[in-house]
């Protein structure tokens, strides 16, 4: 009961705190109620692909034509896979079949072979390939840009920019990601609701998650982790005297409140205390729920996944029921060496995807979570010989119950690298499909009205489309 | 105004005399210009005839320890107690520095087939005991920016360790020598991408890689937006910040760091001479782009040889305006706050770009060439504003700690015995946040660092004023416990050890331990090692009431004292005012 009061008075804390920056979330607060639509359970997962994925690495040409045009923008790449068992080579491909194949004329695809997991969830329905996305302020093509006729996102090609912007829609140093107001809208609607394990990652803080409402929990891939000095007698003394040092070293690390008014001594006692706290109910959620029996792969990502299926299979204990997740998986900036670390990296990632599949299958979540890739920026089509540099635009994958699956939403420009779509040096895709227009599409399964997704979204009055379709 | 021109009159003094002590008295103090911009003047400041950075308590020996060094010990607390800071940072100067490659190579000779990362458990060993602490903590800080990571599985001890030593070497040179020899070491090359980069190929359409060209710029130099001298932004007629440069100038750039592989007869030898793996970066013509090279404002002409175009190329980058702020930023971030005044990091930048800083006592530091790394560090350590109390209390002010100098800083207040990190498992890899510290030194997830310098946390007090906290950005749920966990680990010397006998990692209590019989001297003690005197009442009482609950009883005394002690330093590093330094 006290509870609900202060978390009551944290939402309306929050709401005022918005009010006063002039956020359009908070000139809203008083004009209309707020409708986000949050029955039942959803939750969103991100994987996040650091370094930039190679899209045309990903979804490869399935067609003659096609993957000549590919050959031949792109020789030193495919020439290495021929040392390395050919798998970019027609022959070693198994093409998708979407229920769109005719969108794309006579064009056919096949995904990297190592994606073969992911191409059974594309097939069965419960996958899509969004085409081309990425950021952009309004629709752009190479003579709009050329002729400075069209406003550019800031900062393209640089990491850790294009990452905050897919994030966040704003460079590095924007505080609130579109993760992050999709929990508040949730939150705000249902103030009953635990902000505290509300947005969750599982590889560090993001910008994705970070919320007004919204408080970032990292969730470790090891499953629940105690503090062995509290949770084990034996390191202060099995004594009763020791027993009550224990428990008063356990109030001490949960302090969360300070006198001292320096702005970073009261940061660091709230995420001491925050932690300490936070940590408790998790680990006591988790301790008591049934150990999954679908197994993941020990790898990064693997484990990553696991721990989100842990995580949502936990969320009625931890009373929360709109969840957005970030997965972190490092390594596609292939500037060198892509032909060995690219196919490892997607392996590692369908493999994982797979498991997630099985693993909220068994929970009977499947038809509840949407996962999604993101990625810095695609990569340069032209090579510099044995990788890719940076580039803009990329095709990603969106996988759940709830997709309108075995089809290709955006677009997939072809190869001819003189047209619109491409930037006139190294053949940087230049975006079909907005970051925010894909955001709007999982935010709108997600719950959010449209008056939410407009104040999340910034520029998505700028496209004439605002929900892709993906998602029923 | 007045500082202004006594500084002047000291330098041209100082050129005309090797006498500083002369100096001092004739063109310091006296003129009652005051001591280094503090605005009490009359009262409450120091003696009038004091330095400001003379150091007047224990508690701000251990602060300046935290900041200068890797923290200290109780000894070299009270030996620092009553001099100047200036005069140590004078001896840390011309101190000989601990370099890595040497000892690995002899440790090779001697037969031994050394770890994939035997450098880093070196790292540990030079950053936990090394005499020259100030050297190695500005390796620390600088492999925070010019990054190159360990984490790959590429990764060679002996080619590492090059790089490190390009760190250690330069670490109390100049900028511009880092950038050149940094540029040349194999293993930023292989990190980077650049290593065996070739020009480009008309024929298959085949273009140079660019990687280096943009994080040189972004990361190393002057980064995307054009900078004043005091790290702000310049902003255009439109009120946006300027960027510094565009992807053509990334295209040009690329051109340049083409060409280069190991030190061996051919481009595309494998392994490279015997010594290649430790050696610069050799340049191979053929493989160079002959194409001209325009970037930033300036064309390289065509057919510019490889080693003249990296030249020529570091030389213009080196001379933007941006570096001096842009470097001097960081530095600060590294040493002493994380959300620095501006006016502060305009001081530092203005050291940088004269290559001279002359401290509050009249030693003059620094070669005077642009770039200098000893005046911009003395700047950044010796600055008044750290002593003059103008900034101890104020609410924005602060640094918070990285895991790693916090973890070091524990095992240097208690002077651990047989610092040998090769021993210890847990020193292997420390960077997950769940059951280490969730960092390791020289191995961040990318070249972005462990976190950015314009991080600004969500949600917080800091956040909510724009104040950028780097470090904030790798605390989490996760990282919290992973530390407590570890730290409990060496405190209780519970630790991961291949041979137990070594008892490496051993804290010495003893002086605790004599204390244990009085908890709130012994928390006074904790306060002075650990938090420079800034523990908060509310932390030193629960400390004391908390170990206060362990009795000590007739016949268990040792151990009932030593358990007080364990407990008492476990709580004095989880306290708020351990992770902020100020």
């Amino acid at each position: 009961m006290a509870n609900i009061n202060r978390r009551r008075f944290v939402t309306n804390a929050s709401a005022l705190t918005l009010m006063s920056s002039a956020g359009i979330l908070g000139s809203m607060s008083q004009s209309r109620v707020f409708a986000a639509d949050t029955s039942g359970y959803k939750a969103l997962v991100c994987i996040f692909l650091f370094g930039g994925l190679d899209h045309a690495d990903t979804l490869l040409p399935y067609d003659a034509p096609s993957h000549a045009l590919l050959r031949n923008a792109r020789p030193a790449i495919l020439n290495r896979y021929q040392g390395t068992g050919a798998s970019r080579e027609i022959s070693n491909l198994t093409a998708l079949t979407p229920v769109n194949a005719g969108d794309f004329g006579g064009r056919q695809f096949a995904l990297a072979p190592e994606l073969d997991p992911l191409r059974a969830l594309f097939q069965s329905g419960d996958a899509a390939i969004v085409g081309n996305v990425g950021p952009l302020i309004e629709p752009t093509t190479r003579t709009l840009m050329e002729a400075n006729g069209v406003e550019l996102p800031p900062r393209l090609f640089s990491h850790n920019d294009q990452q905050s912007t897919w994030e966040s829609l704003g460079v590095e140093g924007e505080k609130i990601g579109w993760g992050g107001k999709f929990v508040d809208a949730a939150l705000i609607a249902d103030p009953s609701s635990n902000p505290a394990f509300a947005a969750i990652n599982t590889s560090g803080n993001n910008v994705f998650l970070a919320g007004n409402v919204a408080q970032q929990f990292r969730v470790g891939s090891g499953g629940a982790n105690p503090i062995q000095v509290i949770d084990q007698r034996s390191t202060i003394g099995r004594t009763n005297e020791g027993d009550a040092a224990r428990d008063s070293f356990r109030s001490f690390l949960g302090r969360t409140v300070t006198a001292d008014s320096n702005y970073f001594i009261t940061d660091a006692t709230r995420a001491i205390g925050g932690a300490i706290a936070n940590n408790d109910i998790y680990n006591a959620a988790y301790e008591n729920a049934v150990p999954l029996t679908t197994v993941f792969p020990e790898t990064r990502i693997g484990r990553q996944l696991r721990a989100v299926v842990e995580t949502i299979d936990i969320a009625p204990a931890l009373n929360v029921n709109r969840q957005v997740f970030l997965v972190g998986m490092g390594g596609y900036d292939t500037h060198s060496n892509q032909t060995n670390s690219l196919p490892a990296l997607l392996g590692e990632l369908a493999e994982g995807i797979a498991a997630f599949s099985a693993g909220l299958s068994e929970i009977n979540r499947w038809n509840d979570v949407v996962g999604f890739t993101a990625s810095d920026f695609g990569r340069t089509v032209i090579d510099n010989g044995d990788g890719t540099d940076h580039g803009w635009g990329a095709h990603h994958v969106v996988f759940g119950g709830d997709v309108i699956g075995q089809r290709i939403y955006g677009e997939v420009p072809d190869l001819d690298l003189s047209s619109e779509r491409y930037t006139e040096r190294r053949a940087r895709l230049i975006p079909s499909v907005s970051v925010e227009q894909y955001a709007a599409t999982l935010g709108s399964w997600f719950g959010l009205d449209s008056g939410e997704l407009a104040a999340a979204l910034p520029n998505l009055g700028n496209f004439n489309q605002a929900n892709l379709g993906f998602l029923s | 105004m007045g500082n202004q021109f006594r500084r002047l009159g000291l330098v041209a003094c100082v050129a005309a005399s090797a006498v500083l002590a002369a100096c001092t008295q004739s063109g310091g103090d006296s003129g009652g210009t005051g001591s280094g911009g503090g605005s009490g003047g009359g009262t409450g400041g120091p003696p009038a005839n004091a330095s400001v950075t003379q150091i007047d308590s224990q508690g701000e020996a251990a602060t300046f320890l935290a900041r200068a060094a890797f923290g200290g010990s109780m000894a070299q607390i009270d030996s620092l107690n009553g001099g100047d800071a200036a005069n140590w940072v004078q001896s840390e100067f011309n101190k000989s520095p601990t370099f890595y490659l040497p000892t690995l190579i002899a440790r090779e000779q001697l037969g031994e087939d050394l770890d994939q990362r035997a450098h880093s458990r070196l790292i540990w060993d030079s950053f936990v005991a090394g005499d020259d602490q100030l050297r190695q903590r500005m390796v620390f800080a600088l492999s925070q920016i010019v990054v190159a990571s360990d984490r790959e599985s590429f990764v060679r001890p002996l080619t590492y360790a090059y790089y490190v030593d390009a760190l250690v070497e330069n670490a109390f040179g100049n900028y511009r020598d880092l950038l050149q020899d940094v540029t040349y070491s194999p293993y930023m090359s292989q990190y980077l991408t650049y290593f065996k980069n070739r020009k480009g190929d008309p024929n298959t359409g085949r273009m140079p890689d660019e990687n280096y060209a943009r994080e040189l710029l972004q990361l190393f130099t002057i980064g995307l937006v054009e900078l004043n001298m005091d790290g702000t932004p310049r902003l255009g007629p439109d009120n946006q910040p300027i960027e510094t440069y565009t992807n053509d100038d990334i295209v040009g750039l690329a051109r340049v760091f083409t060409g280069f592989s190991w030190k061996a007869d051919r481009f595309d030898s494998n392994n490279g001479d015997d010594d290649a793996e430790y050696s610069a970066l050799q340049s191979f013509a053929d493989e160079h782009s002959e194409l001209e090279k325009t970037f930033l404002g300036t064309t390289i002409p065509a057919g510019t040889g490889a080693d003249e175009s990296v030249t020529l190329a570091l030389d213009h980058i080196f001379a933007h305006p941006n570096v001096a702020p842009f470097v001097s930023r960081q530095l600060i971030q590294r040493f002493t706050a994380s959300n620095p005044d501006p006016a502060y990091v305009a001081r530092v930048a203005a050291a940088f770009e004269t290559g001279t800083f002359v401290s509050d006592n009249d030693i003059t530091f620094g070669s005077g060439a642009r770039g200098d790394l000893r005046a911009t560090l003395a700047a950044v350590l010796l600055d008044a504003s750290l002593y003059d109390g103008s900034t101890a209390n104020q609410d924005d002010f602060g640094k918070i700690r990285e895991p790693v100098l916090r973890f070091i800083h524990w095992a240097r207040a208690f002077s651990v015995q047989n610092v040998n990190s090769g021993n210890e498992r847990l020193l292997g890899d420390t960077s997950s946040p769940e059951d280490r510290i969730g960092q390791h030194p020289f191995r961040s997830p990318s070249v972005f660092n462990f976190y950015r310098p314009g991080y600004i946390a969500p949600n917080t007090e800091t956040g909510q004023r724009d104040l950028t906290a780097p470090e904030l950005q790798i605390v989490n749920a996760s990282s919290t416990i992973g530390y407590i966990n570890f730290l409990t680990d060496f405190i209780y010397e519970d630790t991961n050890q291949r041979d137990d006998t070594l008892e490496t990692y051993k804290p010495d209590f003893s002086a605790e331990i004599a204390l244990a019989d009085n908890p709130a001297a012994l928390t006074d003690r904790l306060d002075i090692l650990l938090t420079g005197g800034r523990m908060s009442d509310d932390t030193k009482q629960q400390i004391i009431d908390t170990i206060s609950l362990l009795p000590i009883e007739a016949g268990t005394e040792a151990e009932d004292r030593d358990r007080r002690v364990r407990l008492a330093a476990l709580m004095a590093v989880n306290a708020p005012s351990f992770f902020v330094l100020r």
